[in-house]
């Protein structure tokens, strides 16, 4: 079975400060100088992924791993990590156009990627990252590929006959499938969250090996990307103001300050519950 | 005789009353160990003797009782404030030890900012205090990545060492005077003098005890102006650690004193700096004080490091983010845990510090060592962080798959193997086996190497303050099988 | 702007999706006149009530075998293909978003996921969303008709369906069917727990407390309040309340309407555990202490005579 794992590169966000949130006039955050992390929900999948070919081989069934990202060169460190982890082929597609809002592009991207230039079985990506948080590339491959797709999933195990048993969460509880393929998978907040880490000697052995860059234009991007900007276009950026109101509430004695909190904050809440 | 555990608890309760001493089997567990055995914790598999008790004084009273009451009973005591310790300090390796818990005593007593000193509780948080003195323009300039957890007794008694020190100093160069406890209960105060020579300094008697000779109730620190808009950072990507070295000699003997200065090599950097300096060594100052001091040490450190070709800067906002970010708080260790959990991927550190001379040959050696000789490895390197007109620390760090083992032998197929590999390819050049998280109980086996003929010094302080062998057993001093 | 709601009735919260989407129908001006509701359905004895929560007079009733994602996709294709709609409007869980991409797509509109607030405008529908992990508000136009939106969790008030006179259509197409690549199927029921993890008004407890039996007194506060009781881990390490009540990032995540903190200093290992409550109020003799900056409101006070004091009001 083959299987595609796409994952993105993203800011550590948590790393900016108050005042480095301002807006440039392109709409953007500065973002340059702080690191870059795997996307949350990809680590999930590409842990998700590597469990799930473990566990296939004790099913005498041999998975082909590949990772995909779309970005700039800053993405290779992880590549070269997943080829230490024993990804088959790690490919990464050169981009330095601003797709942060544009969901449909990468989606389409991959969707060429999968049927013309490598066929896969599955296609596993995290449900949403990042800068955009627009949770739709998933959703829009596996429209575009035409396959079936399952969200919200947090494990993969390999079953009978060239089967997957998918385990997803859904609204009051979880949904446990086994699915034929091919199959877009979505991942959701998985336990497993972290990746995995490769030893130095494999490192050495395995982590070496070239990485396939391939150029976006071999994928028509500038057409993408003329249609996104007559469909939608991002117009505003603003800081949301996470700071609550703070008010302090004074009296002369404790009575007086508990009666205000009752009647002022807390009656209407307490009736509501 | 020695009591039962159930009499040392009757004893506490009687001194402190029942809400002070703690006895939950799940509190004695996460009390029997620190970081070292974070392991441990991440199992929920305790190996060490649970203590009899944990318990919780309020006042320098209360210290001096329980410590007379263990030291008539010969109860073991282990000291504690922050529990950010990494080297086995806090461990009860001893039969029904008393967990001595200061946290409580977190008050801030005095800040004069005539003569520049602030004195507080032992168990004062230093952000806590450092957050409090900024917002009146100062600062204790004591900035140690465990400052959101470490508290002022722990600091003083590890003989800590924070990010600014190449121009603050560490812990030492900051104390003025203190207040601490004798195992026989004798309350002492050393005075808060700007210097004295009244014969040898006491003081260092008292930092850097590890809980093993005294209990410090209360210090006093320097405190300095606080100027964060006067500092100025410098950062740079180079190809080797010895180049990087013979940079930091460099700006240190011809007198220049940036608050941080810092080298990282490609393995260790590569956490932090990916994002520009992958596969690369990189080289940090901040420099700070008053503005015209500032802005001449850093053109000069510039003038410095522009004579290696090999260097080139890059922006200084990456070095500025990446130091705002560097600190470790309570919600970075609790997801290491479960980090640690999901991976079973591992990673400790050990500081050694050596000469200018050998400083190079250390790193070379430990890290040539480590990759061939343990299995499993996934990272190994290490950083300078602290330099002096000597010398400078090498700080490695050093990750590892825990395969096949039972949570027991993370420490033996490992750990140990690894801090012996550094512990002794330094004392074999003669550097410092322990530049600044203190002896602990892992590298007692070392310290008559370490000291060399003044051993005798160290061996007699013990004896002459802790007769009765009360005092943290087991820390810097190994018992006696 | 002609508009059309799709809820999906086979779950068990879809009173909330219908009050949700109620409230942003109000909240942003929509005219229920000009709306449509579609809704899917499994089980028949549901469908009244169902049809009296939809939050416009003209309803659609589908009949499905169970929630399908494929097959919901496939009917909603064939149902909608000869409409001039503006706007779908989907709810703000999991199954919204899905579908709101998803559909799209398939009819050819724009999509966006998690939408705050709406503004219309002639050429085109203006959207605001969150962006950058929460950071960053993004203000988007959209001009590709038909717009298909799922709308953000808690970004409006739940309001309760008014309209009385629904006009309602049933139709059965349990016989779509494009999910034949799923072989076995089985939903496991998540339990019910409360506590507090799932507590709507909590209260929380820190070291101020100073005793074991206060935290006992605490308790009894806490069940005539209506509340839950948590604590901060110095309260639980010290061994005055079990581990299990324990909140922060050792222990539990809590999410609450309401959140009364007491003798709590607000570490930052603390707050992420109640960062989520949707409304703070902390009692604190401290001014200083950080949690007096991350509060909607505050007393500086002794919490016991404060908590006391409301008993008796109350
Ligand atoms: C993530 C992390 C980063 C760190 N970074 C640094 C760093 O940059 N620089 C540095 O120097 N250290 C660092 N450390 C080590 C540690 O934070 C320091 O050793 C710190 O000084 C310990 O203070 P504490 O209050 O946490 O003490 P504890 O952990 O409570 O105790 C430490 C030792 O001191 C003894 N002790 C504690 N209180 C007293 C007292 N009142 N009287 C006598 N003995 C006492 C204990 O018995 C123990 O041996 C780091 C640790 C962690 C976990
Ligand atoms: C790895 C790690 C994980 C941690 N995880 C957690 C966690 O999950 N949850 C957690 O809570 N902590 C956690 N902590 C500890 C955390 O950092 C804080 O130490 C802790 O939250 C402090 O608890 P507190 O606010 O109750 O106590 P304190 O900081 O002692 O605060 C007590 C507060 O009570 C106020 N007060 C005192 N008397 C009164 C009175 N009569 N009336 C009103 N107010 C009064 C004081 O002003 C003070 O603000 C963790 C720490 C570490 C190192």
């Amino acid at each position: 079975m083959k299987i595609l794992v796409c994952f993105k590169t993203v800011p550590d966000l948590e790393m900016l400060s108050e005042e480095d949130w301002a807006v440039d006039s392109n709409l953007a955050v500065d973002v340059s100088f702080v690191k870059n992390i795997l996307n949350c929900f990809d680590e999930s999948a590409l842990e998700m992924t590597l469990k799930l070919s473990e566990y296939s081989e004790s099913f005498n069934e041999s998975l082909t791993l590949t990772a995909l990202t779309i970005g700039d060169k800053k993405a290779e460190m992880f590549l070269k990590t997943l080829y230490a982890l024993k990804f088959q082929k790690a490919v990464r597609i050169e981009n330095n156009e601003d797709v942060r809002f544009f969901p449909e592009v990468i989606a389409a991207v991959i969707a060429q990627y999968v049927e013309k230039i490598n066929n896969q079985d599955v296609v596993v990506l995290g449900r949403q990252s990042g800068e955009g948080d627009n949770a739709k590339t998933p959703l829009l491959v596996a429209e575009m590929l035409g396959w079936p797709c399952i969200t919200q999933v947090i494990n993969i195990e390999p079953s009978q006959e060239e089967r997957l048993r998918v385990t997803s969460m859904v609204e009051g509880g979880t949904l446990i499938q086994v699915i034929d393929t091919p199959c877009v998978l979505s991942v959701g907040n998985a336990p497993v969250s972290y990746l995995r880490v490769p030893t130095l000697k494999d490192k050495m052995s395995y982590g070496k090996r070239a990485i396939e860059v391939l150029n976006i234009n071999v994928f028509n991007i500038a057409s993408l990307l003329n249609k996104c900007y007559h469909e939608y276009q991002l117009i505003g950026l603003e800081k949301i103001s996470n700071h609550r109101a703070g008010i302090l509430i004074e009296g002369a004695t404790t009575a007086e300050k508990a009666k205000k909190l009752y009647d002022h904050y807390l009656k209407e809440r307490l009736e509501k519950q | 005789m020695s009591l039962t555990r159930e009499q040392i608890v009757e004893g506490l309760v009687k001194i402190l009353g029942s809400d002070k001493v703690i006895t939950d089997k799940q509190v004695l567990q996460e009390s029997s160990i620190d970081r070292f055995r974070k392991y441990e914790d991440v199992c929920g598999v305790y190996t060490q003797p649970l203590p009899a008790a944990v318990v919780y004084a309020e006042s320098t009273e209360e210290i001096a009782a329980v410590l007379k009451f263990a030291n008539d009973n010969t109860i073991n005591i282990v000291p504690r404030t922050g529990r950010s310790a990494t080297e086995g300090g806090l461990e009860t390796v001893v039969e029904n030890s008393v967990v001595l818990d200061g946290s409580r005593m977190n008050k801030i007593l005095n800040v004069d900012t005539y003569n520049m000193m602030v004195t507080c509780q032992c168990g004062v948080s230093l952000e806590v205090l450092d957050d409090m003195l900024r917002e009146q323009g100062y600062t204790t300039a004591h900035s140690p990545q465990s400052k959101p957890l470490a508290q002022m007794g722990g600091l003083v008694a590890t003989r800590s060492i924070g990010q600014l020190s190449t121009l603050y100093g560490g812990i030492e160069d900051m104390v003025v005077g203190m207040e601490t406890v004798f195992p026989n209960g004798e309350i002492t105060r050393i005075k808060n003098v700007p210097r004295r020579a009244t014969g040898p300094d006491i003081r260092h008697v008292i930092i850097g005890n590890e809980g093993a000779l005294c209990y410090i109730t209360e210090v006093t620190v320097k405190i300095f102006k606080y100027r964060p808009e006067n500092n100025i950072f410098l950062g740079y990507t180079l190809e080797s650690m010895k180049t990087g070295f013979e940079i930091l000699r460099e700006v240190m003997v011809e007198g220049y004193r940036p608050s941080v200065a810092r080298l990282y090599d490609p393995e260790d950097g590569e956490y932090y700096f990916s994002h520009f300096a992958e596969g690369k060594c990189v080289l940090v100052f901040m420099v700070e004080g008053p503005k015209a001091i500032a802005e001449v040490s850093a053109k000069e450190i510039e003038n410095i490091v522009q004579k290696h070709a090999e260097c080139e800067k890059v922006n200084s906002q990456l070095i500025k983010t990446w130091f705002e970010n560097l600190n470790w708080d309570p919600k970075k260790i609790a997801e290491e845990i479960d980090e640690i959990a999901q991976t079973q991927n591992i990673g400790f550190t050990t500081e050694v510090s050596g000469n200018w001379d050998v400083i190079y040959d250390i790193y070379e050696a430990c890290c040539n060592r480590v990759r061939e000789e343990i299995p499993d490895i996934t990272m190994m390197g290490g950083h300078s962080s602290h330099s002096y007109m000597n010398g400078t620390n090498m700080y490695f760090m050093y990750y590892y798959n825990l395969v096949d083992i039972t949570p027991e032998e993370e420490i033996t197929k490992y750990h140990y193997p690894i801090n012996k590999i550094i512990v002794e390819e330094t004392i074999k050049a003669g550097g410092s086996m322990v530049h600044h998280h203190g002896v602990g109980k892992h590298r007692t086996h070392w310290i008559k190497e370490e000291y060399t003929s003044s051993y005798y010094i160290l061996e007699t302080l013990k004896k002459a303050f802790d007769p009765n062998g009360i005092m943290n057993m087991g820390t810097i001093i190994p018992i006696k099988k | 702007m002609k508009f059309t709601v799709i809820l999906n009735g086979c779950s068990d919260n879809f009173i909330l999706q219908a009050e949700e989407i109620n409230g942003f129908l109000s909240s942003n001006a929509l005219n229920l006149s000009r709306g449509h509701t579609i809704i899917f359905y499994c089980e028949e004895n549901s469908k009244i009530e169902l049809m009296a929560n939809a939050p416009t007079a003209s309803v659609e009733l589908i009949k499905v075998k169970r929630y399908q994602p494929e097959n919901i996709l496939e009917i909603l294709k064939q149902r909608t293909i000869n409409q001039q709609m503006d706007l779908y409007l989907f709810a703000s869980d999991f199954t919204g978003s899905e579908l709101s991409v998803r559909f799209a797509y398939r009819i050819a509109g724009s999509s966006l996921v998690a939408v705050n607030k709406l503004e219309i405008e002639k050429d085109g529908l203006i959207a605001y969303k969150a962006v950058y992990s929460n950071h960053m508000q993004g203000v988007f136009k959209l001009s590709k008709k038909p717009y298909c939106i799922s709308i953000a969790k808690g970004c409006t008030d739940l309001e309760a369906v008014l309209e009385k006179n629904h006009e309602a259509i049933t139709e059965d197409m349990m016989d779509v069917v494009k999910d034949d690549f799923i072989k076995e199927y089985d939903f496991v029921e998540e339990e019910r727990v409360s506590g507090l993890a799932h507590a709507k008004f909590m209260l929380v407890a820190g070291n101020g407390v100073k005793q074991k039996e206060k935290v006992k007194r605490l308790e009894e506060i806490a069940k005539s309040l209506g509340a839950v009781l948590g604590v901060s881990r110095p309260v639980a390490t010290n061994a005055w309340a079990p581990l299990n009540q324990l909140v922060g990032v050792s222990g539990v995540m809590a999410k609450p309407e309401l959140c009364i903190a007491v003798a709590v200093s607000g570490a930052a290992a603390f707050f992420a555990g109640i960062e989520k409550s949707q409304y703070i109020i902390a009692i604190n003799t401290d001014k200083g202490a950080p949690i007096v900056r991350c509060a909607d409101v505050v007393i500086i006070d002794d919490y016991e005579s404060i908590l006391e004091e409301l008993l008796k009001i109350k």
